[in-house]
């Protein structure tokens, strides 16, 4: 099993995660990026799409966001969202996007 | 001396008055609440964020000179941007007032020096009491009138207003006055630069690795997209400090009321018995007076 990692993803109106993750795929404005831990130190900029995580006991969650930030570090993912919602709460206009 | 049907009518007036001074408090009082929670919830954002902008900073080393003017400032601090965030309603103890005589102070004693100043009021409070000694230099006022609860995007709106200013080159300094949220009675007026930025202190040796950053697009794009949302996000939060504040307050200042119209009630109640007890007393020393002379 790989190691786990860090991740939260915030957005200005609340913390939507905080916890132990073994792979996030993030929207990167240059292309999905997989995460895992040990990643090199990266800062990019999102484009509107899905943040797909699978926690560390399994889980796996996915969420919508547009707009932010990710900061990746070895031990962490930090995504800062501008706006962010869990899948069950998408609309279908998020969808489109 | 007032008469007794007088007296009655003052102390059911100020019955009514103390209903709703009592009712005040206690809707202020579930709107603390959730206000608190609101801006509880956006801490770890703001958190996080001082944190990426600590990494940026510690990135540049202190060599400022190729950052963005927002990062860096323009080079000169002979043009001043106040903003000034208050409530939209009054009767709230001495938030309004405590805020905007920060403002006033900075305002003066920036034109004493002799530099430009222009003032941004977000809520038409603020605004009524600047208003007649710096009608000249305001901006029209932000209206937050129909906003209930402040959300991310009434941030973005004021700050997009504030970006095009400072793109146009109107002013060097942005300064945001709003009252710091400490608890329901004590709310502390604050002034915080938000351009350029006062960069947080970078704990000790946090992660030095942090300064080898990649950059995805590149550096200088992430930084033109992240400085931007770091203004919005520190209008974001002085708003919701302020929700938060507003209401603690109005709650207290409406818990004062309502003692006080207690109290008032008391009092009005003592000499309207000590005047009937009076009445009857005259009442019946006429009847004794006339039964006598029979």
């Amino acid at each position: 099993m790989a190691d786990g990692f860090k991740f939260e993803l915030v957005s200005p109106e609340k913390l939507l995660v905080s916890g132990d993750a073994e792979i996030v795929s993030v929207p990167g404005s240059e292309g999905d990026m997989g995460v895992m831990a040990n990643h090199a130190p990266v800062m990019t900029s999102l484009r509107p799409g899905m943040v797909i995580a699978k926690m560390s006991d399994g889980e796996e969650q996915s969420f919508f966001v547009r707009g932010g930030f990710a900061d990746i570090t070895p031990t962490t993912l930090t995504v800062l969202a501008e706006f962010a919602v869990t899948e069950a709460n998408m609309t279908d206009e998020m969808r489109a996007e | 001396m007032a008469s007794l049907k007088d007296l009655r009518n003052r102390i059911a007036s100020v019955k009514a008055t103390q209903k709703i001074t009592k009712a005040m408090q206690m809707v202020a009082a579930a709107k603390l609440r959730r206000a608190q929670m609101a801006a509880e919830a956006a801490r770890p954002y703001s958190q996080r964020m001082d944190g990426v902008m600590a990494n940026i900073a510690a990135a540049l080393g202190g060599d400022t000179s190729g950052a963005p003017k927002l990062l860096a400032g323009t080079g000169s601090d002979q043009n001043h941007l106040l903003v000034v965030a208050t409530a939209e309603r009054g009767l709230c103890g001495g938030f309004n007032s405590s805020i905007a005589r920060l403002g006033r102070e900075k305002a003066r004693e920036l034109m004493a020096a002799g530099k430009n100043v222009k003032i941004l009021c977000v809520g038409k409070k603020g605004a009524d009491v600047l208003r007649s000694e710096f009608n000249d230099i305001m901006l029209p006022i932000v209206d937050f009138r129909e906003v209930k609860n402040i959300g991310y995007s009434n941030a973005e709106e004021v700050s997009k207003q504030v970006m095009d200013m400072f793109d146009a080159g109107d002013f060097d300094v942005a300064t945001l006055f709003y009252s710091e949220f400490q608890s329901v009675i004590s709310q502390i007026p604050t002034a915080q630069q938000i351009i350029p930025p006062s960069i947080p202190e970078v704990e000790a040796g946090a992660d030095s690795a942090s300064s080898f950053y990649e950059y995805e697009p590149d550096e200088n794009e992430i930084l033109a997209d992240f400085l931007p949302s770091n203004v919005t996000v520190q209008i974001f939060r002085a708003l919701l400090e302020n929700a938060a504040s507003e209401q603690g307050a109005r709650m207290s200042a409406m818990d004062n009321a309502t003692r006080n119209a207690g109290e008032m009630i008391d009092k009005l109640t003592q000499t309207f018995n000590r005047q009937r007890q009076a009445q009857i007393t005259t009442e019946l020393i006429e009847i004794i007076a006339g039964a006598e002379a029979l």
